[in-house]
């Protein structure tokens, strides 16, 4: 029990026991005894009476004292807090312009950045097509197609090596044509002679006829004429074909030496184009290697910048949430200038609902982050009546 | 024919990353920046899909679909909702408003070009 209320209850029944003491032990107590009793009594009733009233001025001085404390610290307590709605009706506006720029610079980077990205994504695209119609107009079956017009020329040239070949053999028959002339301007010569020995056994004949033969004798003689220029004609034709013969063999080592170097020369220029399509196709097909390779990449690079784009959603969350923490502490403030005001007029004391202030901020959650990190610590369970990030939902 | 998507957020980098999407996938896009510049943007040619965000300055995306299902000329066009909103009221008010489906951010283009096809065709 309290000091203060021990005192309150020890007075009256001082005051009950003395009251007992006059009333009672003088039927009990008669004369001088009695009237002693009754002064000492009365006197130990006055000095516990005094020690009470002293204590009890003491407790009243340091109730005083603890009122006057009480009072201070109300003051104390007042002031502080109209220099704490102060403060806060002064730094959160300005927390607020901070907030606002955060979110403008965040977004105008991110936005800036997702430009850049997506220019990048149209240029690997631009770039992918072009490639491709490039790789589409390198066909190895062109080469294929090329080689083969190659290989025809080729067998038209070895045909006309061919047709060369029968021309050596037409020159080769023209001089079994030449050896046959030969031996009818042998034939020739052999007859011319013949009939010159005809004409002379015929002049013989016609001088041993006399003046019946002078007759005969003019024409053995001009028939002898007749084969001495047979004979001469049978020597040109002679001459000529063994110089058409020598002409002949010169055309048929000379041709020979053509045909073996246009051979040579042929199987040469086809060995060297052979390479150089074969060097041509191993080239087009390290081409059309290197750029299905160059075509995957730009594809890989592609889809990495388009994931970056993905994760530069983040800019979408971070301004919303931290839109939403602007917006409560404005309205935090703009209830607070109100409170302030009716504080400082005396009408009433600030009264803030916490639970009702952070019900009503639930309501303008936009994002599953915020549900998630509004209680204390760091929850990350789903609400139950929240949908997950990146869910779709049909209705 | 080339089908035609418009995409409605006021977020330019997820304006950009729908349309990359999209027009990878061969649809043609019409970009708006809130529910009111989507609105000045219906000039009667026909959208076979909308794409939008729920929380926009000047118009939100809920009001923007109501007012979308008023016009005669696009009242059966289907709207994807696309949004960092996850609440079950909110989706329902996005269904009674007439969306056809719910995407919360962030999301995979994949997902979305599935859930477009779905709707589309």
């Amino acid at each position: 029990m309290p000091r203060s209320n021990s005192f309150l209850v020890a007075i009256p029944v001082g005051l009950a026991a003395l009251a007992a003491s006059l009333f009672f032990l003088p039927s009990y107590l008669n004369g001088y005894p009695t009237a002693a009793l009754m002064l000492l009594a009365g006197g130990l009733a006055s000095v516990w009476v005094r020690r009470r009233v002293r204590s009890l001025e003491a407790e009243l001085v340091q109730l005083r004292q603890t009122q006057e404390e009480q009072r201070q610290s109300t003051e104390r307590f007042s002031h502080n807090l109209e220099r704490l709605l102060t403060v806060w009706l002064k730094l959160v506006p300005v927390w607020n312009r901070h907030i606002d720029t955060c979110r403008e610079i965040g977004n105008e980077a991110v936005q800036e950045l997702s430009t850049r990205f997506a220019e990048l994504v149209q240029l690997i695209d631009s770039s992918r097509a072009e490639s491709r119609a490039v790789q589409g107009s390198i066909d190895l079956g062109d080469i294929g197609s090329d080689k083969a017009h190659l290989q025809q020329l080729f067998e038209e040239m070895k045909s006309f090596d061919a047709t060369t070949d029968q021309l050596y053999e037409q020159i080769n028959r023209l001089n079994t044509f030449a050896d046959d002339l030969d031996n009818m301007a042998g034939a020739v010569a052999s007859i011319a002679e013949q009939t010159n020995m005809l004409a002379l056994n015929a002049a013989i004949e016609a001088a041993r006829a006399g003046e019946a033969g002078r007759g005969f004798a003019v024409v053995a003689q001009e028939i002898r004429e007749l084969s001495s220029q047979s004979a001469d004609t049978g020597r040109h034709i002679t001459e000529r074909i063994e110089r058409l013969k020598e002409s002949m063999e010169e055309i048929g080592r000379s041709a020979s030496k053509t045909s073996e170097k246009e051979d040579e020369n042929l199987a040469e220029s086809e060995r060297f184009i052979a390479k150089v399509v074969e060097h041509l196709e191993e080239r087009a097909r390290r081409l059309v290697g290197e750029g299905e390779q160059l075509l995957s990449v730009n594809a890989e690079i592609s889809s990495q910048i388009e994931q970056v784009l993905v994760e530069l959603q983040f800019q979408d969350r971070v301004s919303q949430i931290l839109g939403q923490v602007s917006h409560s502490m404005d309205s935090l403030t703009r209830l607070l200038e109100v409170n302030e005001q009716e504080f400082a007029s005396g009408r009433r004391a600030i009264s803030l609902d916490v639970q009702q202030l952070l019900n009503e901020m639930k309501t303008t959650y936009t994002t599953v982050e915020q549900h998630n990190r509004h209680e204390a610590g760091d929850k990350h369970t789903e609400p139950d009546d929240n949908a997950e990030a990146g869910s779709v939902s049909f209705f | 024919m080339d089908k035609t998507i418009m995409v409605v957020d006021d977020s330019a980098s997820i304006r950009q990353l729908v349309s990359i999407a999209l027009k990878g996938a061969g649809y043609k896009v019409i970009e708006a920046r809130d529910g009111l510049d989507a609105l000045s943007k219906l000039t009667g040619d026909k959208i076979h899909l909308v794409i939008c965000d729920v929380n926009m300055p000047n118009m939100d995306g809920i009001s923007f679909v109501k007012e979308l299902k008023l016009n005669p000329r696009y009242k059966f066009t289907p709207v994807i909702m696309l949004t960092t909103e996850a609440g079950r009221d909110k989706m329902a008010e996005g269904k009674a408003a007439g969306a056809k489906a719910w995407v919360v951010k962030p999301f995979q283009p994949a997902q979305m070009l599935d859930a477009v096809a779905k709707l589309i065709s």
